[in-house]
């Protein structure tokens, strides 16, 4: 392999090997993800099975930071994660970085007529 | 202003003398020439204006003679030094008189019928002098000439009176000075004219721009919404639906609940999934007809919540969202890139312009941040680095803060603007939109996501 095109892909495979061999080893039933809050610098690390529905793991970290269910939104490499896909569907690794992001509204100034 | 002045005490002075139409006639001058200023406004101030200020006074009688003016002179068969001079010196007079109507009237009327003294001096010397005035009025200047000749003249004042051959002098005098006026006088009006066509050309010039882009723009941004698409989008915002999920995005993982689409009624602020959503859908309108559309990629409203966070530029943070595997396109290949900016309660937009070589920044309230800018500029130095191993020297490129831009005049429909920018955007058109069009722009963004699908 080429180094700098493929530099990103080629870390992620390393990557994805040593995580295999990781989960190999311990359970392969499980996986270690890292929630990382919008503007905050510490990362919640969570473990759950692969095969579990995501939305578990986001309503313990909405709770973990002390707010209502919905609030955040989570991303993964900037697209959404739908409540219902499980880790396997994402295909996520260990040690998997998720973004935690607060909903955004905007209008311009003043008090928001409609709030949800 | 020194011929206000001049006027002013003329005025006064004419009025010591119990004058009734040359104040008369010299205040209407005055008024006419001036328009605004009101004759006690102003103050004389140099020696040459009270010079000539006095002379009004011994001219006042003179002065009314002269408008029977050429035709008394010849009357009284006064031999003239230069007939041509004369008149050149008739048509600087005509001029003056005819920019003063009723100042001609009123002279000749009083001007026949009160003096018995010998008309022709004493009329040459009062009808330069009034020449005069005219001329310093049209030039706004106090001339050397006139002082000097002034000068002359109220030595001449004093002698004419009696003496003929002295009064020819005089004559002679005014007259030559009053020509050295004339092609003074033609020059400003030469310049007047040129100045005018300036303008007139300048403002023919001015509106065109506007107008013309104005008649390119096309009919599919405005077009109407059916009576059926208005009954969905209604239907849409209704109570009942609130919880249900109108539409998802499957490629987004985005779920439109009626909750999220109520966003998009009238006065109520835009939330990130239903502009994501639109965005999303822009990206594939753009797939659907490639040529129709610039090359696009539109970031997400997180995308620069991650570049740029409290602990500052995190290139890292979002390597991964632009792979060549996740977009399917090398991301320094688009012409346009398009990045919503959220702060607080306030939606913007940054723009890439790949195509113009210029980073733009988009507020529909015209707010400024140059951080923003900056940071995207180094993110895209960054990503043509990283992942085509490029080298852009984006110090070279444009940063622009657009002011001439469709602004909203409310504190709510932000969220809307910005969309729209991007839309024209992506179109390749200007931003040819106001604040009325956006409840229109509401309802369509509704039927568009309801529907999957942006036009």
């Amino acid at each position: 392999m080429s180094t700098k095109p493929m530099r990103e892909s080629g870390s992620t495979s390393v990557k994805r090997e040593e995580k295999k061999a990781k989960v190999e080893s311990s359970a392969s039933t499980h996986v270690t993800l890292r929630f990382k809050g919008q503007d905050e610098e510490e990362i919640k690390v969570f473990r759950m099975r692969r095969n579990v529905e995501m939305r578990k793991i986001m309503k313990r970290y909405n709770e973990k930071r002390g707010v209502k269910w919905n609030t955040f939104v989570f991303l993964l490499d900037g697209k959404r994660i739908r409540e219902s896909q499980t880790p396997d569907e994402l295909e996520l690794m260990d040690g998997d970085l998720i973004d935690a992001m607060l909903r955004q509204n905007g209008g311009g100034y003043g008090p928001s007529s409609i709030t949800f | 202003m020194g011929a206000v002045a001049i006027n002013r005490k003329r005025t006064e002075d004419s009025l010591s003398f119990n004058q009734q139409s040359p104040s008369q006639a010299a205040s209407k001058k005055r008024r006419f020439s001036f328009g605004i200023v009101s004759p006690d406004s102003n103050k004389p101030s140099s020696s040459t204006v009270s010079r000539i200020s006095r002379y009004p006074d011994a001219k006042a009688p003179l002065r009314r003679e002269i408008h029977a003016p050429s035709r008394a002179s010849f009357r009284y068969g006064l031999p003239k030094p230069k007939p041509d001079d004369y008149s050149f010196f008739d048509d600087a007079k005509r001029r003056a008189f005819d920019a003063l109507r009723f100042f001609t009237k009123d002279r000749e009327v009083i001007d026949l019928g009160d003096d018995d003294e010998p008309v022709n001096e004493k009329e040459a010397v009062s009808e330069d002098s009034r020449i005069e005035e005219k001329e310093e009025e049209e030039k706004n200047v106090v001339d050397d000439d006139t002082s000097s000749m002034l000068d002359s003249m109220s030595l001449v004042r004093q002698e004419t009176t009696t003496d003929a051959a002295s009064s020819l002098e005089a004559y002679k005098k005014l007259l030559q000075s009053a020509e050295r006026r004339n092609t003074k006088l033609e020059a400003l009006g030469f310049e007047i004219l040129f100045n005018e066509k300036r303008l007139s050309q300048l403002r023919q010039s001015r509106p065109k721009p506007v107008e013309k882009p104005l008649k390119k723009v096309p009919d599919e941004p405005f077009i109407p919404l059916t009576e059926e698409e208005e009954a969905e989008v209604y239907r849409a915002f209704s109570g009942k639906n609130r919880r249900k999920v109108l539409v998802t995005h499957a490629n987004s993982n985005i779920d439109i609940t009626g909750e999220v689409l109520q966003c998009l009624t009238p006065s109520a602020w835009l939330n990130d999934e239903v502009i994501n959503v639109y965005l999303e859908l822009l990206k594939e309108r753009e797939t659907r007809e490639p040529k129709k559309y610039l090359k696009c990629h539109f970031f997400n409203t997180f995308f620069y919540k991650k570049l740029v966070s409290d602990s500052g530029y995190n290139y890292k943070a979002v390597r991964r969202w632009t792979t060549q595997r996740k977009l399917g396109y090398a991301l320094i290949d688009c012409d346009m890139i398009f990045v919503p900016i959220h702060r607080g309660v306030h939606w913007t937009l940054a723009v890439i312009n790949n195509r113009d070589r210029k980073f733009l920044y988009l507020d529909s309230l015209n707010g400024v941040d140059s951080k923003i800018l900056n940071a995207l500029a180094k993110y895209l130095g960054d990503e043509a680095k990283e992942k085509s191993g490029k080298d852009i020297d984006v110090s070279s490129w444009d940063m622009e803060f657009v002011e001439d831009l469709p602004q909203q005049q409310n504190g709510y429909d932000c969220g809307m603007f910005m969309l729209k920018y991007i839309d024209f955007f992506s179109r390749g058109l200007g931003l040819y939109f106001s604040q009325e069009h956006m409840p229109y722009f509401r309802l369509r963004t509704v039927k568009e996501i309801l529907r999957l699908r942006a036009d």
